[in-house]
């Protein structure tokens, strides 16, 4: 690659080497790829509800979200389930108290991608960017991710404008009962790790209890660092979907005019 | 004002006089607790202050419906216990509008 040549002649760029042309496409077409190159900031024009973070990289789209502390109702797997998931098993419904809720998702053209987390913070993003480990069940280590989210049962958000999208997903972690699937399927999750914690979370019925004493009691728990940061997790996960293009050299040149002419052909 | 806010706690239905949840957090710089005639009003990412003391659940729905799309079978919660939508509001209540999605996990495959 060394030999090769890279030439603007007019509204083409060509690539050559010692043979002759190799490769050739629209100026503009190669300017558009190199656009699409980095990392972006929202093409959103509004962030949706509780946005924090928007990176977008070619076709994929990486978001932050934070849920402030809420105590909320939701459906727990009971004690005395005989199933394990699904809707046969017995559910339960606890008002219990969360801090800061962070939701990494990364979409591709609009659609869930598999790279999803979920960890905790006792304070805004807006206080730092280091992250927590949850206490939920459906949270587990799994697919590369260290809190990876179990969404297999969201609905089809690909067509759904932004604001939707995202509420679809919170609907999903909170309105969806919790169970034991990952510990089925991923063999682990956090609510199974985390139960030692703090004896207010030791069972649901404790952890409701605490959120009667003391909505806010969540922010006060000891919740074990993740020792990761939301835009590390974030540029993680679209790295594991998408390598960044780099464009340092004659050759990531060459690179960024080849996914110009597959894109568009050559002329 | 707290002559009318006595007779609406004494005019709520027994099971409904539990001391107000307020469960949102305040932001980093703002004030211990949300404002006494509020009512924090959470559905999805949304999540409020909201001067409706006095309100029904219902008057807050029909409120909140178009702006914020809450479904008509989302199912309000005051303070963590599931109300009608006659439930009439009152200062430092948490309302809460939530819908029930199935369950998570699946049978193999992940999304």
């Amino acid at each position: 690659m060394s030999a090769s040549e890279l030439a603007i002649v007019g509204d083409r760029v060509i690539l050559r080497d010692g043979r002759g042309v190799v490769l050739e496409a629209p100026l503009a077409r190669v300017l558009e790829e190199m656009a699409q190159a980095g990392d972006r900031q929202a093409s959103c024009p509004v962030l949706p509800a509780g946005t924090r973070r928007w990176i977008e990289r070619r076709d994929l789209t990486a978001v932050a979200v934070e849920l402030p502390p809420q105590a909320r109702m939701v459906r727990w797997l009971a004690d005395g389930s005989r199933l394990p998931f699904g809707n046969r098993a017995v559910y339960e419904r606890y008002f219990l108290a969360f801090p800061y809720v962070e939701l990494l998702l990364v979409f591709r053209r609009g659609a869930l991608t598999g790279y999803q987390q979920l960890y905790y913070r006792t304070a805004s993003i807006e206080q730092g960017e280091d992250l927590l480990l949850p206490n939920l069940y459906n949270v587990a280590e799994g697919y590369g991710q260290r809190c990876w989210l179990c969404l297999v049962n969201v609905r089809d958000v690909t067509r759904l404008a932004w604001p939707a999208k995202i509420n679809a997903v919170i609907e999903h972690v909170f309105g969806a009962a919790f169970n034991q699937s990952s510990e089925v399927h991923e063999g682990n999750s956090y609510w199974s790790a985390m139960r030692e914690l703090d004896r207010r979370l030791a069972s649901p019925e404790a952890w409701q209890e605490a959120t009667r004493e003391n909505p806010r009691f969540a922010l006060d728990v000891a919740w074990r660092p993740a020792e990761t940061t939301v835009t590390a997790e974030l540029t993680a996960m679209l790295d594991h979907i998408e390598a960044p293009l780099r464009v340092q050299t004659a050759a990531d040149l060459s690179n960024i005019l080849t996914r110009a002419v597959r894109r568009g052909g050559r002329s | 004002m707290e002559r009318a806010l006595r007779r609406r706690m004494e005019e709520r239905p027994a099971e409904t006089q539990l001391p107000p949840v307020p469960a949102e957090a305040p932001a980093p710089g703002e004030e211990a607790h949300a404002p006494a005639e509020t009512v924090t009003v959470h559905w999805g990412a949304f999540a409020d202050a909201m001067a409706v003391g006095g309100m029904t659940v219902a008057d807050v729905r029909r409120l909140l419906h178009r702006p914020h799309n809450i479904p008509a079978q989302a199912r309000a919660f005051v303070n963590g216990h599931e109300v009608e939508g006659t439930h009439r509001l009152t200062p430092g209540d948490t309302l809460e509008f939530a819908r029930e999605a199935g369950e998570k996990g699946a049978d193999h495959e992940r999304q």
